[in-house]
Parts: C-alpha cells; sequence; structure tokens
C-alpha cells in the first residue's frame, strides 16, 4: 500500500532503488542514501513487499548458515615448523587427520606422480628423437674424406687406433701394403686410415722457449710422389717444402711453429697425383715436447 | 596487537603469531568451507592447505595486508577450484552426484534440519563462487566491503553480485530433488 502525502508523490516520480540497493539496506550494509530508501520502502508498495521477500530470504539463509557450528579437530601447527626443518614429524592428531583425509589425498598424490613420470618420458623421447633427427652419436662422427666414407673417431678423445672403414663409394687405387716404421708418440686425431689409405701422424717433438718442433710422418703414400705439408692456422696457411716419399711409401717432414699459434689443420697433399692425401688434426698445444723425441 | 604487528611477526616465521593465527581462525575457515563444498573430510583438508599456504606466500606479501580477508580469499580459491573439479568428474560421470552432508543436520527440530537440506541444496544448484559470496554474507557475517577485500573486487560490485546471487537463491530454493513439505 502506498502512502499518499506530498513525499511519497517525490518518491514515486524519482523511480525505485534498485535491488542491489534494496537489499543493502535491508542487510544494514553502509549506503549514501540510507534515508532517501527507507522513505521510498514505506510510500512503495512494490519495493515494499521485495524488500520483505528480502528479509525473509535472508532470515532463511542466516539460519540455515549461521546455526550450523561444528567443532573441527585443530590443524596441527607442527606441521609448520617441521616445514621449516624439512621434516614431518607427525602428531598423534596430524596422524588421524592423514587418516580422516585417505580418500581425497591419495587422489592427488597419484595425479601428481602420474605427471611426473609423464614427463620424463617425455624429456627421454625428446632426447632420443633429437639424436636421431641430428644424427648424433657421441663416440663415433662420420666424415667424407676423398670420397670415401669412413668412420672417424672423435676429436675429443684424441684416439689414434684407426677405426674400421664403413663403405667406400669411390673406387681408390690400391696402395701398398707396407707397416708402419715408427710408432706415434703423440695423441693426435687422424684421418681415417686402413692398411692402404695415406695417414700422417706427429711422430715426435722438441720444444724452445716459445716455439716448438715438429716432425711429421707419413705412411701408406705412393712411393716416389712429392708431398706438400700444408698447416693450415685459423686466418691463413703456410706449405712446406715438398718432400719426396721413400719406396716403402713413407716420409718424413719437420718444421718449427710458435707455441701460441698453432695449426688447427694439417694436410699432406700428394703434389704427382694432386690429390689431398692426409689430414692431421688435433695438433697438441702448448710447449710441452712429446716424448721419445730428444731435442 | 594490529593486523600490521601479527604480519610483520608472520613474515619472520614467528612460531607463536601462527599458533594465534590457527587458533583464532581455524574453525570458522573451516566452517565456511565445510558449508561451501559440503564435505567436512574435504574442509579439513582443505582448511590444512589453506594454512599451509599462508605460510609458504605469507612472506610475499606486504606489511599492510588484510590478513582475514587474505586467508579467507585462499580458502575460498580452494574450495571452488575442489567444486569445479568435482563438477567435472560429475559431468563426465567419475563420480556420483552425492546426497546431502548429514553432518550439517544437527538442528533439534525437523522442520529447521529439513531448511538447512534446502539452502544447501539450493546453493549447490548455483555457481560456486555465488554460493561463496552468500556463505561469507550470510554464514560468517562479512561485511560487504569484507566480501570485496576476499575477492579483490569494490564494496559495489559485492553488492550486486549479493543481490544476484539471492536472486539465483530464490529461483532455486525448494525447487531440487529434495523438495519442501506443503502443510
Amino acid at each position: 500500500m502506498t502512502r499518499d502525502d506530498g513525499s511519497a508523490a517525490k518518491l514515486r516520480q524519482s523511480g525505485h532503488p534498485d535491488k542491489s540497493i534494496l537489499l543493502a539496506y535491508i542487510r544494514r550494509q553502509p549506503l549514501e542514501d540510507r534515508l532517501y530508501i527507507q522513505q521510498h520502502i514505506e510510500h512503495c508498495e512494490r519495493c515494499s513487499q521485495l524488500s520483505d521477500e528480502y528479509k525473509r530470504i535472508s532470515s532463511t539463509l542466516e539460519a540455515a548458515l549461521m546455526q550450523v557450528r561444528h567443532f573441527y579437530p585443530h590443524v596441527t601447527s607442527q606441521v609448520f615448523y617441521n616445514r621449516e626443518e624439512h621434516s614431518y614429524e607427525s602428531g598423534k592428531l596430524r596422524a588421524a587427520h592423514r587418516q580422516s583425509l585417505r580418500d581425497y589425498r591419495p587422489k592427488r598424490r597419484m595425479a601428481r606422480l602420474g605427471v611426473a613420470i609423464s614427463l620424463v618420458l617425455a624429456m627421454l623421447l625428446t632426447t632420443v628423437a633429437y639424436a636421431i633427427s641430428t644424427n648424433h652419436t657421441p663416440l663415433i662422427s662420420y666424415t667424407f674424406h676423398q670420397g670415401i666414407v669412413t668412420t672417424q673417431p672423435s676429436p675429443d678423445l684424441g684416439n689414434l687406433v684407426p677405426p674400421p672403414q664403413v663403405t667406400s663409394k669411390h673406387k681408390h687405387p690400391p696402395k701398398h701394403v707396407v707397416a708402419p716404421i715408427r710408432t706415434p708418440s703423440v695423441t693426435a686425431a687422424t684421418t681415417p686410415s686402413s692398411t692402404s689409405q695415406p695417414s700422417m701422424v706427429i711422430c715426435g717433438s722438441s720444444a724452445a722457449g716459445t716455439s716448438m718442433y715438429l716432425m711429421l710422418c707419413g705412411d701408406h703414400f705412393t712411393p716416389g710422389d712429392k708431398v706438400t705439408v700444408v698447416l693450415e692456422y685459423l686466418k691463413n696457411s703456410k706449405s712446406l717444402a715438398p718432400v719426396t716419399v721413400n719406396a716403402n711409401g713413407q716420409f718424413e717432414d719437420g718444421f718449427t711453429i710458435d707455441c701460441a699459434n698453432v695449426p688447427i689443420v694439417i694436410y699432406a697433399n700428394d703434389q704427382t697425383h694432386s690429390t689431398e692425401s692426409a689430414t692431421l688434426m688435433n695438433i697438441p698445444r702448448g710447449c710441452t715436447p712429446t716424448p721419445g723425441m730428444s731435442s | 596487537m594490529t593486523d600490521v604487528q601479527v604480519v610483520d611477526r608472520l613474515q619472520a616465521r614467528d612460531a607463536q603469531a601462527f599458533c594465534s593465527l590457527i587458533e583464532r581462525l581455524q574453525q570458522p575457515v573451516t566452517g565456511y568451507l565445510h558449508r561451501l563444498v559440503g564435505d567436512r573430510e574435504v574442509a579439513l583438508d582443505l582448511a590444512q592447505d589453506t594454512f599451509l599456504q599462508v605460510y609458504k606466500e605469507i612472506g610475499k606479501t606486504s606489511a599492510e595486508l588484510a590478513l582475514d580477508a587474505w586467508v579467507y580469499r585462499i580458502a575460498t580459491n580452494y574450495g571452488l577450484r575442489y567444486l569445479k573439479r568435482k563438477r567435472l568428474r560429475q559431468f563426465v560421470g567419475l563420480e556420483e552426484r552425492e546426497s546431502f552432508d548429514t553432518s550439517l543436520m544437527v538442528a533439534r527440530l525437523e522442520e529447521q534440519a529439513e531448511t538447512r537440506i534446502l539452502v544447501q541444496q539450493a546453493l549447490s544448484m548455483m555457481k560456486p563462487k555465488d554460493a561463496a559470496f552468500l556463505q561469507l554474507h550470510y554464514g560468517d557475517g562479512f561485511t560487504y566491503e569484507e566480501i570485496g577485500q576476499v575477492f579483490g573486487i569494490g564494496a559495489e560490485a559485492v553488492r550486486k553480485r549479493v543481490a544476484r546471487s539471492v536472486e539465483k537463491f530464490r529461483a532455486t530454493y525448494g525447487k531440487g530433488p529434495i523438495r519442501k513439505h506443503q502443510g
């Protein structure tokens, strides 16, 4: 029912307050125009009914929600202290609490375990896929040299033992098979050598101050051919005077290098047949003389 | 002791301060979670998680933190997350729809118990966040401003949200599988 006086007419003209404002008024929440709303409810039947409805709902909700008071077991504060020490010493209360949570916790733990296993598997698969896609193997790398695909020990191994030859795409002129005269005494990776392939090793060295004399020994070359040793530095290269391969297919060549400027690669080029016959990599750095070679 | 001093002590990992905090807030927070999720055991678990989170994260907060609202915010997030997962499990059929928590039926009078179940039923049919607004306001006596601190919104937005939630409650109350006795 609407009151019929002067102020009621004013309120009717100004419109009804928002439902949320009505509810906030009923719930005694801070409002700017509280007096106006109060007057409006007093004069407006519709808002009066709505506010009564809100009062009824509010009392239902309060009765249902506020009257439920339980005593819950304490969340043991022990867990907080023990977290600091990375140990979870369980009290009786916490043990009882854990027991009560058995329906909830295990699912979460299993879910976490599942995620961890999935991650490990994913990482494993990624690693395998990467290794396959890049054709990367830790011990053996492939190189193409003089038309012959051979396996070569990884440079970091410093291994002088020649690995087995894998395949040969092109016919290579047969070489005279001669046993090496001198056992290499320097650990350096060379181009792959089989019984018929030219090879080269550092067969001796001697240090003198900041420079070092190196002796190269070639084997399995074509007897009588002229071989030129080329020292490949980072920015330039230097060719030594040609030497002649002896009747056993071997040659020796010596040169002095600066200990601070060691060649990256040393080639032995067969001048007679105009081919690159042998390559030597991983030349030892520093001025450490090789044992077995006198100064 | 002011809130700022309490937060200072908590940030300094003061064990006594944590004990006091738990002493003061554990029962209301667990009760709130109990009403929100409708399961006593889950509520206990979520309360434990809430206080662990408080312990872990208190160091990252500012000294002007509204402590109680912040704790309730963490509890609310845990509660809503639980309800979301629960509803998803129910949706995909991994979990059956539960009957209402009988531990909430502690009223002496039968009618009060019935009302409580109907209210709980209506709230469970609403969006969890809407239900959380009503739980905080009617169950825990939070003002709109305090609810705003919990959800990180302004009092005006809370006013509209509470009103909307009440309207939704009106629409669902007594219309679930359990209906109010006539006469």
